[in-house]
């Protein structure tokens, strides 16, 4: 294993009632990077996702954050540790506002600190977070993803590429390490894939987030992604750099049949 | 409006939603009487969602939908299939947890006659006759897209709707599966077949359009579309 | 063998009702709770035919009919024309509504229905219905006597399944019914109706009920009871959670097992059980509630869902603090005003529309904020009156102190907090089912017994046993086998000092609803004695508004946005880092510290409380009648509260009191006065497609009263204290203020709206029109729903109108 892998699944295999979603999938998550995470529909994307946040638990495999296995770690005490993600079917709090969407999530956040950790083999105490200013924090997120103008609007009025936006600053708002992102640009116009993107960038390169990201639009991920996973069947058929994996003809054939 | 008499299926400028996500944004495209044509485009583009609209599963939010010259905008799926609108979905065409006779059974609520239907299925698919009793949901996948083909088959629709037939299959069962296509194609049933696999139904269309971000990009013959596939899908 | 017998044939009437219920919820997604209320309607039409001559069906014939008639008559002809006009009229209509309405519409009907039997029938005088085939045919078997009728059932029972087994394999409709179960849409395409599919069943599930009904009545004693046999949906339902409400003969074998149960409870205990224990009377009726409560527990977690999208959703404004703070003051004066012009009896009933407030005010919290749903309410606020009886005694001189409410909330707090751990890992309708099963259970296990030391010795004990069986399913699924055996040997530990402690099973406690009913003493305050009706209706009002506002204040602050998260996404929810689990936990608590001041106060309003003041009945209205006003408000609350103890009252009263005067109107009103009782079920039926209930609306119009037209406003309110100055110095009666109220109420908002045609808007969409139209640009069209809200209304949106709703394919 990579020593340099923030995240990491091993051998995550998902069975749905004898069908295989995923199969002994293996993925590594590099601090500092963005890696991409494509393959057609139904390839086991998404349930990767649910199975790395604990929404899913796998048949078998481990996750691993920073080298330490949280597989058994319930999905907020993941969060806890760092793992954030947006969902592909908007997952907004539909009764709130822009901003209350980014400040319950700080406000949650604050509610972290104190509890004891029992149950961690091996330590114990008290996980300590720093509390913060919810409302300032929402002001100061909205001002970075650019959502200032818009942030008195109920959520459940905007179009999905812009609420797709809010999803990723409410995300930001629990600090995470490592940002899943569920088809960010699916339901964005060009102009707003584009800022999304330089969004992203800014993030990985200023702030030092890491992004594992599955997405449909390829031009988004060729050019942001250092690396990229091409999931089909539920099992990883490709592996590397955007240019690589462009040129490798088993991803052409995942996409497009084979070509015999 | 729509009502070509030329056309089994006809959409002009169809917009449709999910909730607030509008996914298709102004279609438009014609399927003439007893052709192929096959609708390609990367993930998320809208394709199923097409076929969706068509079969009445969805609401048209604007535009028109025309099914043999008739305006079928707002009528309901089950009305649909009984005027001879058949979509077979992606992926979950049959019940599972009936048996493979039981399947058929469902399909003559459009008429016809449980045993001439289980007649033309087992016929074209000697395998589903020697698992009649079988539930559908233990058969093998190509089997079931068989089964939910076999619906298609069997009950004389005016048009056919298929969507990702090859779904979680292995590449030599698609060909399989195709060739039978190709078998429905030549009867004149007119069909509009989704397909990731764009090589998979190049061979058999008659016309190809390339959908992105909810429209049709690009409307043309295989031959032609066939250079600017691999753009579509995996970007320049 | 006696028992084994016996539970049989329990077990075949269980399996009867439940395969009815299983077959309407698996084709239409909607739980009918009003299955076993249909199957009593249907036991009682049945009475009529066989055994009352004096009926009168019109096109039938008179007199009493013959059992195979009637029976073929009730269970083939009425009992499926219900089923087709209820779910025709009512439940097709359910599709696509939010959890929540699914929930409360099918407990209307039931309330409805147990309304419609006491009207016809007085359901409170006894009718009996013999056994078939009469008491005298019997016969040996084993060794145990049984009627024929017994047999009966056995042979119905295996019929049946027979029966349901050749319908749902070897016909169209029946196997369609399986193909709904497993996808209805693509049923829709293959060109059937499931509309129609799930109609027939509807049919057949009613004719069960009342097949079920009919049989179970002479074996449980001959005599027809609307409660038990309303009830008799949880026994169904219990039995129905062994196949997860799809699988029919996994539900026949919960049946028999949940049949065992029931009879085992008739025996003596053994074994560990004192032999001056005995389990009779009420313990009994619980058993299936504790069953399903225990059969719940060990369901697999519901996994964490995100929103679904619905047509229709529930929307909630929330005040701004300056305005609660101003409704909570206006609402004390007001009610001080109001209670000084008020007659005696007026006052009463109003005050207890304001203590019925304060219990509702616990489901605005939990369903409106939490997005939550419980059906024992009033368990746990008569949890709370009991508590604070027993602490402050029992003659007519005591009074309670703050003590006594703090003791009484801990309490039910902390059992709210019990009844809610095994319930957090459910939600939606399983959730509403066990509060049901749980309040049941504690109606029949402590309300309703009368000398407690029978009770408090098995009551802890089946507590400290379904506990132990959650926590060791818990410990096993979380954490191994390991821990799940620590856990067993712990809680065995656990039950056998409790099973063998002698205080609890002491002959000296006191009874818990001595002779019935609770003569709850009133409070004494920071030394002043609230004792009189004109100064507990301030203690009751000022109550009020300071839970109002603190309700509202929480709403406000973050605690309420988090509730609101939870409710609006539990995934989101926990992929933020907050643990669902113990926020859901920590507002049942509150909810439950809510209900049981509220029962304080309440139980002490009432004077000599019943214990069915507390059955489980009274909580669905209340929930019913908070929906109807609409559930996240506290102004939801007291209008439901109104509803509950006062509004229909009042009507009744009224129309009685036009009787007694005007001896031509007698007749009408008699029947009029009838219909109030069915007017709150009838409305929560009808209360279908908008789950926002209509005090939001009201006060949107009122908003444009207040801040848009202050000088009528100020005229409205003039004239109201003017005419109430006239009803407190006598010189008008307080009907003349009554109706003057009622006309400023209704008529000022409308002219408001009149004279500010812009300012009207729907909640929660005023503050963004103006963003709005930036972010969707000029290529995108207004959505559907705000064509002429957001711009005019033009020729051509009539037509995307007609797409919208499906009306454009049947144009020319």
């Amino acid at each position: 294993m990579t020593a340099d892998a923030l995240l990491s699944v091993d051998g995550v295999t998902v069975s749905f009632g004898g069908k295989r979603a995923l199969s002994d999938v293996d993925l590594q998550v590099r601090a500092g990077e963005v890696t991409g995470l494509i393959g057609p529909n139904g390839a086991g994307k998404t349930t990767l996702f649910n199975v790395i946040t604990g929404l899913l638990a796998p048949t078998r495999g481990r996750v691993l954050l920073d080298g330490r296995d949280v597989s058994r770690l319930e999905t907020h005490r993941r969060a806890r540790l760092g793992i954030a993600r947006t969902f592909q079917r908007l997952e907004l709090f539909t009764d709130l506002t822009v901003r209350d969407n980014l400040r319950v999530a700080a406000e949650i956040r604050n509610t972290w600190r104190g509890f004891p950790r029992l149950g961690l083999r091996g330590r114990s105490g008290f996980e300590r977070h720093a509390r913060i200013d919810a409302a300032d924090e929402a002001d100061r997120v909205l001002d970075l993803v650019g959502l200032t103008d818009l942030a008195d609007v109920p959520v459940s009025e905007l179009p999905t590429g812009t609420a797709r936006v809010v999803e990723l600053g409410r995300a930001l708002m629990i600090r995470p390490r490592v940002l899943l992102l569920d088809e960010p640009a699916s339901g964005q116009t060009d102009e707003e894939t584009r800022a999304f993107e330089a969004l992203v960038r800014r993030l990985v390169h200023d702030d030092g987030l890491t992004v594992l990201l599955i997405e449909h639009d390829m031009d988004l991920v060729m050019d942001v992604c250092d690396r990229i996973y091409v999931l089909d069947f539920g099992e990883v058929i490709a592996v590397g750099s955007p240019e690589a994996v462009r040129a490798d003809g088993r991803v052409r054939d995942a996409y497009l049949g084979s070509s015999s | 409006m729509v009502g070509d008499p030329e056309l089994a299926l006809e959409l002009r400028d169809v917009h449709a939603a999910y909730g607030s996500i509008e996914v298709l944004r102004g279609v438009d495209l014609a399927v003439p009487y007893g052709k192929v044509v096959a609708l390609l485009g990367p993930n998320g583009a809208g394709k199923s969602t097409t076929l969706r609209v068509i079969a009445g599963q969805l609401a048209v939010s604007r535009g028109d939908v025309g099914v043999a010259g008739r305006r079928v905008n707002g009528a309901s799926p089950d009305e649909l299939a009984r005027r001879g609108v058949c979509l077979v979905p992606e992926g979950k065409g049959i019940f599972p947890n009936l048996s493979v006779r039981e399947n058929l059974w469902m399909a003559t609520h459009v008429g016809g006659s449980l045993a001439s239907i289980e007649a033309v299925a087992y016929e074209r698919f000697p395998r589903l006759g020697e698992r009649r009793r079988q539930l559908a949901g233990t058969l093998s996948g190509g089997e079931q897209q068989m089964l939910a083909m076999a619906r298609a088959l069997s009950t004389n629709p005016a048009l056919v709707l298929l969507d990702e037939l090859s779904m979680g299959l292995a590449p030599l069962v698609v060909e399989e599966l195709y060739e039978i296509v190709a078998n429905i194609a030549e009867t004149g049933v007119s069909l509009l077949v989704v397909e990731q696999f764009a090589r998979a139904v190049l061979g058999i269309a008659d016309w190809v359009g390339i959908m992105i971000r909810g429209r049709i990009q690009e409307f043309a013959s295989p031959s032609a579309v066939e250079a600017d596939l691999s753009t579509a899908y995996l970007g320049e | 063998m006696n028992l084994l017998i016996n539970g049989l044939i329990t077990g075949a009437v269980f399996a009867i009702a439940a395969s009815g219920l299983v077959v309407t919820y698996s084709t239409s997604g909607v739980f009918n709770f009003a299955h076993g209320a249909l199957g009593m309607l249907c036991s009682y039409i049945y009475w009529d035919l066989r055994v009352n001559d004096a009926h009168q069906w019109p096109l039938l014939p008179h007199g009493a009919w013959p059992a195979p008639l009637a029976l073929f008559t009730v269970l083939f002809v009425i009992a499926p024309l219900i089923g087709a006009v209820l779910y025709r009229v009512v439940i097709r209509g359910l599709q696509d509504t939010s959890e929540i309405v699914k929930l409360v519409v099918p407990i209307s009907v039931l309330l409805a229905l147990i309304g419609l039997a006491n009207w016809v029938w007085k359901t409170d005088n006894p009718h009996s219905l013999q056994p078939f085939f009469g008491a005298d045919h019997k016969v040996t078997i084993f060794g145990v006597v049984l009627l024929w009728h017994d047999l009966t059932i056995l042979f119905v029972a295996i019929a049946l399944a027979i029966a349901l087994r050749v319908l749902l394999y070897r016909t169209r409709v029946g196997v369609s019914m399986r193909a709904v179960v497993d996808d209805r849409s693509l049923l829709e395409l293959n060109g059937a109706r499931p509309d129609r599919v799930s109609l027939v069943s509807w049919m057949i599930g009613v004719s069960l009920s009342a097949l079920a009904g009919i049989l179970i009545t002479p074996f449980q004693g001959g005599s027809l009871s609307s409660t038990l046999l309303t009830l008799l949906v949880i026994n169904a339902f219990a039995a129905a959670m062994f196949g997860r409400l799809r699988n029919l003969p996994l539900t026949f074998v919960g049946a028999v097992v949940l049949g065992f149960a029931t009879r085992m409870a008739f025996n003596k205990p053994t074994g560990l059980m004192p032999q001056s224990f005995d389990w009779g009377g009420n313990f009994r009726l619980a058993v299936p509630m504790i069953l399903l409560f225990i059969v719940l527990l060990v369901l697999p977690q519901d996994r964490l869902r995100g929103t679904v999208i619905r047509r229709t959703r529930e929307r909630f404004r929330v005040p701004s603090a300056r305005d609660a703070v101003i409704g909570a003051g206006g609402f004390v004066v007001a009610i001080i005003l109001l209670s000084r012009i008020m007659a005696d009896s007026a006052l009463i009933s109003f005050s207890d529309a304001i203590a019925a407030g304060i219990i509702i005010l616990s489901l605005v919290l939990l369903v409106g904020y939490a997005g939550e749903v419980s059906l024992a309410t009033m368990a746990l606020a008569g949890i709370g009156g009991t508590v604070l009886y027993h602490h402050v005694g029992h003659d007519a001189s005591s009074r309670a102190g703050f003590s006594a409410y703090i003791i009484a909330i801990a309490v039910t707090a902390l059992i709210g907090a019990l009844m809610a751990m095994p319930a957090l890992r459910l939600r939606g309708l399983y959730l509403a089912l066990a509060t049901a099963a749980f309040s049941l259970a504690v109606e029949q296990m402590l309300f309703k017994e009368y000398a407690a030391s029978r009770r408090i010795y098995p009551a802890t004990l089946i507590v400290l046993i379904a506990f132990g069986i959650a926590l060791v399913y818990q410990a096993f699924r979380r954490r191994g086998a390991r821990r799940a055996a620590i856990a067993a040997a712990l809680s065995a530990v656990v039950v056998v000092i409790a099973a063998t402690n002698h205080w609890l099973q002491h002959e000296q406690w006191s009874a818990i609803f001595p002779n019935g009913n609770l003569q709850v003493p009133r409070p004494r305050l920071l030394g002043i004695d609230l004792a009189s009706q004109s100064s507990f209706v301030i203690l009751l009002a000022v109550v009020f508004a300071a839970l109002g506002l603190g309700l509202v204040a929480l709403r406000r602050g973050a605690y309420g946005r988090r509730l609101t998260a939870m409710k609006n996404s539990p995934a989101a929810c926990a992929t933020l880092g907050m643990s669902v689990v113990r926020l859901k936990l920590s507002v049942f608590m509150l909810s439950a510290a809510l209900a049981g001041l509220g029962g304080c106060l309440f139980a002490q309003e009432i004077g000599a409380v019943t214990a069915e003041r507390f059955s489980v009945f009274e909580s669905m209205t209340m929930l019913m009648l908070l929906v109807v006003a609409g559930a996240g408000y506290v102004s939801g609350g007291f209008t439901a509260g109104l509803l509950y103890g006062a509004v229909f009252v009042a009507i009744s009263n009224l129309l009685t009191a036009l009787g007694a005067h005007v001896s031509a109107l007698q007749g009408p009103t008699a029947w009029l006065v009838q219909l109030t009782v069915l007017l709150p079920a009838l409305i929560g039926i009808s209360l279908g497609r908008d789950p926002s209930g209509f005090i939001g609306d009201a006060f949107a119009q009122f908003a444009v009263l207040v801040r848009h037209a202050r000088a009528l406003f100020a005229v409205g309110v003039t004239i109201e204290l003017v005419a109430w100055f006239l009803a407190w110095r006598g010189v008008v009666d307080n009907w003349a203020f009554a109706i003057v109220t009622i006309v400023l109420v209704t008529v000022l908002p409308r002219v408001a709206a009149l004279l500010h045609p812009d300012a009207v808007t729907r909640p929660g969409r005023a503050a963004s029109r103006e963003p709005r139209r930036q972010l969707i640009g000029e290529d995108q069209a207004t959505p559907l729903e705000l064509i002429g809200v957001d711009r005019a209304f033009t020729p051509g949106d009539r037509e995307r109108l007609d797409q919208a709703i499906g009306i454009g394919a049947v144009r020319p």
